[in-house]
């Protein structure tokens, strides 16, 4: 365990989820596997929370879920984004931009 | 499209919480092995990587739960394991929550039974299309001393002619007709009605056509519209009626139409309907004998039809002659009024004030069954008191016991409710089937939606509120931490419950007085000498002799006297007479001219109420004749000027009855003087609890719908009927007997208000009386049981059992006592709205107040002595071993 890691920002936890998606389709470990790697174990993902939130973005329209075969010959529960997800990943990741932006700036000026 | 997807996914969880909750187990198990497969592939051992995973993740349980907890079924579900958990408890004490339930269901019974009659009666609009319309065309005639003046031809066209606010006006005249040529001759209930009747309620024929104005067309083809249930009756169906003749009144009519099953017209029975043929050019001034409808354009409010129907009013002396005899100005005189009201209103009459004072009292009623639930609930929050504070210390929220206090309760209402509601069923069953009742439109009386909507918001109401007092006591924010500390017997709490028996025992007085109050109304109806005796000795019957029968009136007359002969002759029969009314039954009123009292120049002298008699009548009802002598046969038969008058008439007039014999009367200038010969006990013709009107008796001559009043005691029974039946075809086959019905119908119909009000505040007053005992009673037994230590220390210190006895005795006095005292109060303020109802007792009659609160008092007493005696007989040994 490292003690660099931390939780999820509060209130990015969907987004992380929809463009981890967007790739390609996983199931919840892969997406948990995906987002601490890509943040370099910044990120740490609560698997209860992880869980809630797919049945959340499911239930939104957001994502297709699926019993699939793994790899390695066992079942599970796949998420796939649809095209609503697609969208709402493009209206997050517009107004995270926006607010990083701003955030930034002010970091800025306060120097 | 989300909001239909969650609500999907959601009730898909819901049914399947089994495989839902199985997905998501299966989801985190696999989590977890790919987790741990994960560790090992970084270099783990097989035990490290999973005790890794394991700690990381948490149980799998815990994520299930997580999973589950942000759905929104989840918040339906803990509502529902709640309310499952408070059923349970519920049914574990099953003595309280039976209580609980059956005074509750009392309650919520009475008060929805009340309201769904009121609702039937008094605010559901009539069935005709915008019925807020119609109007009945009523008036007042101040100057001779008539509150309630009907109307008359004269005025209907003169309305008809002249008024601006009426779309549709029509008169109409409820009355029998004689139907014959099919079998026995039967009299059939008539609606006699002018062309435009059904057209101002905007009813349709459910067959055939309405009335044209060709059809009241003196002179036209005669055409009748039968109910759809005397077509059904006479002619098999409806629609074989139609097209075909009846014999009315000896005139044959064609059927054509028939009226919707479900047609009602102000609760007259109603088999025929037959338009008037009016001649305009006929018609006299004054003949008040009518009724009238009419519809009012829209947007005319009353006040505007009022006045102008007070501007068409004078123009009517000017369209038609003032009747023959009259006085020239008698039409002037009597400054006749418009005094319209809804057509709801004239139906309605005077039962709506009844219903509210009973309304009340059921009210009253739902509040002391609410005071003593909820006093029970607080006993039992007491019994919970660890329980709770334990599960405060755990951490339970005070929103999570306050939503589990609650939800008991409002179980417990709803049970009650459903009870109360199967309870309303059968008592407006019991109502509609009772003919003791008086209330109008009684048979439309049913559980409608309001009712049902009212019940269930009282059910929830009563639940939530008498719940909230154990909450605001328990779990509010503030009391979760009093709780928990667990004080022994916070005088606070017992303030509550004797606050809530002594409110009770205010309610209950209410309710006491005013049945008190009812039941000394009823015993003074009681005591009023009608005016006759045992009605229910005298069967009385109808016979019209229509004019195509018998055209002649002498030998009218003639036919009645053979049939009260007949009469006369039939076993056990003591006395007959003929009358134009039975007693109780209405009469006609005119203008009585008195020889020897001049009223003025141009007054009118005042309306009298008169009736028509053959001889025998005092006999025949058992009335009294006070002086002088009955009318004879031979006034009868050489058409003698002589007449009898009431008692009260006679002391009005002449100041004695002896004074009265020999003085002179009449109707009219045109008619000669009429000697009075006799003098007759009052009759307390408009009821018990009205003055007996004053009145003329007139010899019968000119009537052609009579009653026979038949003095017998088989009066009543069906082979007596029967033998008169016979005894009536003997002289003419072809007359029907009809309404037939002994003088006690009537007599107990003028009680029926009273009986009705008394019947129902009695037993709202009973079961207030038995729930402020069943009340005190909690609550003394409860106070002996908390203090048993208390009383064990001074019986141990000498206390004696008599002593013991005497303090909580006195404890259940002074909370009756209190409770009586405000309900007194309270009982003078509101039995003022029972004013109307009452007869021979003031709202305030000091007896009837000391007797229902000493009733209550001793009640009190008694439920006090039982705990009180108990703990009276505490071992003090005992009881201080305990602790």
């Amino acid at each position: 365990m490292d003690e660099a890691n931390t939780d999820v920002i509060q209130g990015t936890l969907d987004m992380l989820i929809l463009k981890t998606l967007s790739l390609e389709p996983m199931h919840g470990f892969g997406v948990a596997r995906r987002i601490e790697q890509v943040s370099k174990g910044v990120f740490k993902v609560n698997p209860g929370s992880l869980m809630t939130a797919f049945q959340r973005l499911e239930r939104l329209g957001w994502l297709d879920a699926e019993w699939k075969q793994t790899e390695n010959a066992r079942k599970a529960k796949y998420y796939s984004l649809t095209r609503a997800g697609r969208k709402q990943l493009d209206v997050e990741t517009t107004t995270w931009n926006r607010r990083v932006s701003a955030i930034a700036r002010l970091l800025k000026a306060e120097a | 499209m989300s909001l239909w997807r969650r609500l999907r996914d959601g009730l898909r969880v819901l049914a399947k919480r089994q495989s839902a909750d199985s997905a998501v187990d299966e989801e985190a198990r696999h989590f977890l092995e790919e987790m741990t497969a994960d560790f090992e592939a970084r270099g783990m051992t097989a035990g490290e990587a999973r005790r890794a995973a394991q700690m990381q993740m948490g149980s799998v349980v815990a994520v299930r739960e997580q999973v589950r907890e942000s759905g929104w079924e989840h918040a339906l579900w803990s509502l529902w394991s709640d309310t499952r958990y408070a059923l349970r408890r519920l049914s574990r004490s099953a003595g309280f929550s039976i209580t609980a339930v059956v005074t509750l269901s009392l309650g919520i019974g009475a008060t929805a039974a009340i309201f769904g009659v009121m609702e039937s009666v008094l605010l559901r609009p009539l069935p005709y299309p915008e019925s807020d319309r119609l109007v009945a065309l009523v008036h007042r005639a101040p100057g001779i001393n008539l509150e309630y003046l009907r109307m008359s031809p004269s005025l209907y066209f003169t309305y008809r002619e002249e008024a601006r606010v009426f779309e549709d006006l029509a008169i109409w005249n409820g009355g029998r007709a004689t139907v014959t040529g099919m079998g026995e001759p039967e009299e059939a209930r008539t609606l006699f009605v002018t062309h435009e009747f059904l057209r101002v309620l905007r009813v349709q024929p459910a067959m055939g056509r309405g009335f044209t104005p060709t059809d009241g067309a003196p002179g036209a083809a005669r055409t009748v519209i039968l109910s759809d249930e005397y077509g059904n009756r006479r002619f098999g169906s409806a629609s074989s009626a139609l097209g075909r003749h009846i014999v009315v009144d000896g005139n044959p009519h064609e059927i054509i139409g028939v009226l919707p099953a479900d047609f009602e017209f102000l609760d007259e029975p109603v088999s025929l309907v037959i338009p008037r043929r009016l001649r305009r050019e006929e018609e006299v001034l004054i003949a008040f004998s009518e009724d009238g409808i009419a519809r009012l354009k829209p947007g005319v409010t009353l006040e505007q039809a009022n006045a102008d129907v007070a501007r068409c009013l004078p123009l009517a002396p000017t369209k038609f002659p003032l009747n023959r005899g009259f006085a020239a100005n008698a039409f002037a005189d009597a400054r006749i009024a418009p005094g319209l009201r809804t057509l709801k209103d004239q139906l309605i009459g005077d039962s709506g004030r009844t219903l509210w004072v009973l309304m009340g009292a059921v009210s009253l009623l739902l509040l002391i069954a609410c005071a003593n639930v909820a006093n029970l609930l607080l006993v039992r929050a007491d019994a919970r008191q660890r329980e709770l504070a334990v599960r405060v210390a755990l951490g339970a929220g005070w929103m999570r016991i306050a939503r589990e206090l609650l939800l008991e309760s409002v179980m417990l209402a709803l049970g009650g409710g459903t009870v109360g509601l199967a309870l309303c069923f059968i008592a407006i069953e019991v109502l509609k089937g009772s003919a003791f009742t008086s209330l109008p439109r009684l048979q439309s009386v049913s559980v409608d939606f309001w009712t049902l909507a009212l019940t269930a918001g009282v059910a929830l109401g009563c639940g939530i509120l008498f719940g909230l007092i154990p909450v605001w006591r328990y779990a509010r924010p503030a009391a979760a931490g009093v709780a928990a500390r667990w004080a022994t017997e916070s005088r606070e709490r017992r303030r509550t419950r004797t606050l809530l028996v002594a409110s009770q025992v205010a309610l209950a007085t209410v309710l006491l007085v005013s049945s008190g109050l009812m039941l000394r109304t009823f015993q003074s109806l009681r005591r009023v000498d009608p005016g006759f005796t045992h009605p229910d000795q005298v069967q009385a019957v109808r016979v019209s002799i229509p004019s195509s029968l018998l055209s002649d009136s002498m030998l009218v007359f003639r036919t009645q006297e053979a049939v009260l002969r007949k009469f006369e002759a039939l076993a056990g029969v003591t006395a007959v007479s003929i009358t134009s009314s039975p007693p109780m039954e209405g009469t006609a009123r005119n203008p009585l001219l008195v020889a020897d009292h001049d009223y003025g120049e141009g007054n009118l002298p005042p309306v009298r109420s008169m009736r028509d008699v053959s001889p025998g009548f005092p006999a025949s009802i058992g009335g009294r004749l006070i002086a002088g002598r009955d009318l004879s046969w031979t006034d009868l038969h050489s058409h003698a000027r002589v007449c009898l008058i009431s008692e009260n008439l006679a002391r009005e007039l002449w100041s004695s009855p002896q004074a009265a014999l020999g003085k002179r009367v009449r109707r009219n200038l045109r008619e000669d003087w009429a000697e009075v010969v006799g003098v007759l006990g009052d009759i307390r013709d408009d009821g018990l609890q009205n003055a007996a009107p004053k009145m003329v008796y007139w010899p019968l001559l000119r009537s052609r719908h009579v009653d026979l009043l038949i003095r017998t005691p088989r009066a009543g029974s069906a082979s007596f009927v029967q033998e008169l039946r016979q005894a009536l075809a003997s002289v003419n086959a072809n007359l029907p007997l009809a309404n037939i019905r002994t003088l006690e119908t009537y007599y107990r119909q003028s009680l029926a208000r009273a009986s009705f009000a008394l019947t129902l505040l009695g037993i709202a007053g009973g079961m207030a009386l038995l729930m402020g005992v069943v009340g005190i009673y909690g609550v003394i037994a409860y106070s002996v049981s908390r203090r048993r230590r208390d009383i064990g220390i001074r019986i141990a210190l000498g206390a004696s059992a008599k002593g013991v006895t005497q303090l909580f005795l006195r404890e259940g006095f002074l909370v009756a006592g209190a409770g009586a005292g405000v309900g007194i109060t309270a009982a003078l303020v509101l039995t003022r709205w029972m004013h109307s109802l009452l007869h021979g007792v003031s709202a305030a009659d000091p007896a009837t107040y000391l007797l229902a609160s000493a009733a209550l008092i001793a009640a009190a007493i008694i439920a006090s002595w039982l705990p009180a005696r108990r703990a009276a007989r505490i071992d003090p040994m005992e009881t201080l071993r305990a602790e």
